[in-house]
């Protein structure tokens, strides 16, 4: 006869439950958890450390929007948990991490100077491992002339504001007076949300309301419960106790470890699956999204004009973000999304003003796993990533598009083996 | 609902909870089959998907009550025609395309389900059987707790536990020991299996890759190590969830796993995996099968070799039972292969070494942990056949060349050996520390300690994800 079979129940005989049991198991579960939160932020925090050495010698929040302004010829260092380097982010006397003073132009060089955000600027990587810094010299060799680069990028909200933002057009006269033989906009996907008035808004009113609160709030609730009930009202309780949980070195880190390790079809679903983070790849664009873009583009208009007004070329590059390099990569992703469309967008709205575009997309279907090449959780590219964008950029700029920058032989893309 | 999703167990202890309002077993009887009626409303979507197992279910039961009512004595056809149902449902593609039904139907569970059918049907004809009735036909074949992928449960054993005046005691020491399995389960299908099905993904992904042949090496390691090991989780994982899930309605399931990478050979393996299964088949194709061949061969010689083919036999029709495809049938073979190799194996060193100097070897430290990872290292080479499709294996064996894959293979052997010898000897040790009663590690307080921190970890690795764990791959069989 057919018998059952024993035993992986670890259902253990055990002694009836006694009246002490009914205190002690729940404290044993509480404590459990409060060694198990603390102990993982422990770890987490020695071994992906994280610093921020001199900050406040670098910047300035003194914005309205909350943004901080760069403080010149200052030096600070960072590292993010992700990353294995402390990079050094030293400004000059301008504000910008060029690696140099703004010098006159010494006859006979082409200089670019280069704007965009914080991939431009090279967040969490050393300068001279940037595509900033690389660029020139790969240039230089592709063309046979000399070719200097002097980079204008902004970093984020607290690493001298995103860029564009609603008006950044008003400050164009900064770029031109480093007389540039060409200007080269490097745009991001990240760019286009930090554009929108809506963005600039919220951060407005974010500001406000935490530099107005402790003057003119009502006291606060005095017990703890009552704190909670405050928080529960106000509906901020779970916004907040989110904000806390990816706050901590935790969250990164399990983030990191477990995105880092995904797949690329398993990361492309799940990223896709967070229908808000991926707005900027659907076919169909949402309302909202199509307001940010509007946005982006008043911004585009404007700088590409102004560039045009002063004889200056200006050449804008789409940057792909993690996800997207991905996509690109696989060669296939799912209906109702497109990983060109925000590229072709861009450029017919930069040709139309006058403007050129150089699309390094295509470029990423030739290499395997290039999402490999950013920061898993803080989507920057690291090091490797910033070779790989050097490569596409001296490539395309080099391609006839530009006729100073016409290479004598076409570059081709080498595959190198990856570093990590 | 279709996996060890939270809203599943949710259901589940709703249901258990509503379940133990009464203890009669009219009440428990209702909640039961409501219970079960709703899962299956919820998991169909739609009336019509539903009719061809209604059908199924319907001439299943049809049959039975001929069978046990002995109407007509010419009713042996009815388990052939129960077993061309369910291959012509499941779309077996041996059987030409047309013959389908040409429209999408529900067959989640039907596998399980014929199996219980067939074991009605085979039981009927025992005397001291009592007749079932359609009711009862129905809680037992429709079970939500085991439809979805067992265990396959005998129906004695269900009927003894839902139809008992008294049912089985569920105090607070039980609820606890399943509260606690039912988090264990979770842990190992929502954590345990994802992280295992993230690494078999990406040594695929890696292996078609551009790069050294070194790192290929170790994502052919990584992907074919890490698909059992996803597979237990997987599986064992939701078992524990539905077992806990029906002890808490006071039935009784019984167990699907018994630590089965701890098995020293392949024979034993399917001692330990899939037991319900594997003790299905026994009983109704390995020991029938015996016996017929016994009475036909009398030849003392040949007996013991009578056992090699009827293992192949079973063990090639349950690798055949996983699925419809030509893979399945390699499966089956490599299944039924590996048993009747081991059990060659064994009768050949008992003709070497005598039964007594076999017996001392098989109890031999060494030869145990060798054998152990040599039964991994075979499973894990079958289940290419379990998971790939034809293009799939291609790639994978046409990746690296043949010198490369002998090195795949031996330090797989070898790395399973130690590590599973390492893993037995932890375990012994740890085990060895005992309170007065039980091992400290296994005591209530334990017990809550590692569902806490497991409960914890699957819910915050579920919120990072932010994606569904991958589903039970035993549900589409």
């Amino acid at each position: 006869m057919m018998q059952s079979g024993p035993t992986e129940s670890g259902a253990v005989k055990e002694p009836r439950s006694r009246r002490v049991d009914w205190i002690l198991l729940p404290a044993i579960g509480l404590l459990t958890i409060c060694l198990l939160v603390f102990s993982a932020e422990l770890l987490s925090r020695w071994f992906y450390p994280e610093t921020q050495v001199g900050f406040k010698d670098c910047f300035a929040v003194n914005d309205p929007l909350g943004t901080a302004a760069v403080k010149p010829n200052s030096v600070c260092w960072e590292q993010s948990a992700e990353s294995p380097f402390k990079a050094e982010y030293r400004f000059n006397s301008r504000g910008h991490r060029a690696g140099s003073e703004l010098n006159p132009k010494p006859l006979g060089t082409y200089r670019i100077v280069l704007i965009g955000s914080s991939m431009t600027q090279g967040l969490f990587v050393p300068r001279e491992k940037t595509f900033a810094a690389l660029l020139p010299a790969e240039l230089s060799m592709e063309t046979g002339r000399k070719i200097e680069i002097y980079n204008e990028a902004t970093g984020g909200k607290f690493r001298g504001g995103p860029y564009p933002t609603s008006g950044s057009a008003r400050h164009f006269d900064q770029v031109l007076a480093a007389q540039p033989d060409l200007i080269l906009w490097v745009i991001t996907p990240t760019d286009i949300v930090n554009a929108s008035p809506k963005e600039a808004a919220g951060s407005h009113v974010t500001s406000s309301f935490e530099s107005t609160r402790s003057a003119t709030s009502p006291a606060k609730p005095r017990n703890l419960w009552n704190r909670i009930a405050a928080s529960i009202t106000k509906d901020t309780f779970g916004a907040r106790l989110k904000t806390r949980w990816e706050d901590t070195r935790t969250s990164i880190v399990l983030k990191h470890l477990l995105i880092e390790r995904e797949s690329q079809d398993e990361y492309i679903k799940s990223y896709l699956g967070d229908g808000d983070n991926a707005s900027f790849l659907k076919r169909q664009s949402d309302s909202e999204w199509q307001a940010q873009l509007q946005s982006f583009n008043a911004e585009l208009v404007a700088i590409t004009g102004l560039a045009k007004d002063a004889g200056v070329p200006l050449v804008a590059v789409f940057l792909p973000n993690r996800p997207l390099a991905a996509m690109l990569s696989k060669g296939d992703w799912p209906a109702g999304y497109d990983p060109f469309k925000l590229d072709h967008e861009v450029r017919d709205t930069i040709v139309s003003h006058g403007g050129r575009f150089i699309d390094i997309l295509g470029d990423y279907h030739r290499i395997p796993s290039p999402e490999r090449d950013y920061f898993p959780v803080d989507g920057h590219p690291d090091a490797d990533g910033h070779a790989i964008i050097t490569r596409f950029l001296a490539k395309e700029l080099t391609s006839g598009l530009v006729p100073e920058l016409k290479a004598s032989t076409p570059a081709d893309i080498a595959l190198e083996p990856r570093t990590h | 609902m279709d996996s060890a999703s939270l809203q599943f167990v949710l259901f589940g202890l709703i249901a258990a909870a509503l379940s133990n309002l009464s203890r009669s077993r009219a009440w428990r009887s209702i909640v039961i089959m409501l219970a079960s009626l709703i899962f299956l409303v919820l998991l169909a979507k739609s009336a019509i998907a539903l009719l061809p197992l209604a059908a199924f279910l319907l001439f299943g039961y049809g049959t039975l009550a001929v069978r046990q009512r002995r109407w007509f004595s010419g009713v042996a056809w009815s388990i052939p025609v129960v077993i061309f149902a369910y291959v012509w449902l499941k779309r077996y593609t041996f059987l030409p395309e047309r013959f389908f039904l040409h429209f999408p139907y529900f067959t989640l569970g039907l596998s399980y389900i014929f199996f219980r059918v067939l074991h009605l049907l085979i039981e009927a004809d025992e005397e001291q059987n009592q007749h079932i009735s359609l009711g009862a036909y129905l809680l037992y074949t429709l079970n939500f707790t085991t439809l979805i992928s067992g265990p396959i449960q005998r129906y004695d054993e269900f009927a003894q536990d839902q139809f008992a005046v008294q049912p089985i005691p569920l105090g607070p020491s039980v609820i606890g020991l399943q509260l606690e399995r039912i988090i264990r389960g979770f842990f190992k299908v929502n954590v345990l299996a994802m992280l295992l099905h993230m690494m078999q993904e990406n040594g695929l992904e890696q292996l078609t890759q551009p790069i050294s042949s070194e790192h290929k090496i170790f994502s052919a390691i990584q992907l074919t190590v890490a698909y059992p090991l996803f597979l237990y989780a997987n599986f064992s994982g939701y078992i524990d969830i539905v077992i806990a899930l029906a002890r808490l309605m006071r039935i009784q399931l019984p167990e699907n796993f018994d630590r089965p990478f701890s098995a020293s050979s392949f024979l034993d393996f399917w001692n330990r995996w899939h037991i319900t299964l594997s003790m299905w088949l026994k009983t109704y194709v390995y020991n029938p099968l015996l016996m017929a061949l016994m009475r036909r061969i009398s030849s003392l010689s040949l007996q013991p070799f009578l056992g090699v083919v009827c293992f192949f036999v079973t063990f090639f029709l349950i690798g055949v039972w996983h699925g419809r495809t030509s893979e399945y049938l390699v499966f089956g073979i490599l299944q039924g292969g590996g048993v009747a190799l081991n059990k060659l194996w064994q009768l050949w060193l008992t003709r070497v070494l005598g039964r007594n100097g076999y017996k001392g070897l098989a109890k031999n430290a060494i030869y145990i942990a060798f054998g152990r990872g040599l039964t991994f290292s075979w499973f894990a080479f079958t289940m290419f056949w379990f998971w790939a499709n034809w293009k799939q294996i291609d790639t994978i064996f046409s990746a690296i060349s043949i010198i490369p894959w002998l090195v795949v293979w031996l330090a797989i052997w070898f790395g399973a050996t130690a590590a599973l010898a390492i893993w037995e000897l932890l375990r012994t040790a740890l085990l060895a520390i005992r309170t007065t009663e039980v091992p400290v590690l296994t005591s209530r307080y334990a017990l809550v300690v590692y569902a806490t921190a497991m409960g914890v970890v699957a819910l915050l690795i579920t919120v990072v994800l932010n994606q569904p764990a991958p589903g039970i791959v035993y549900k589409a069989f």
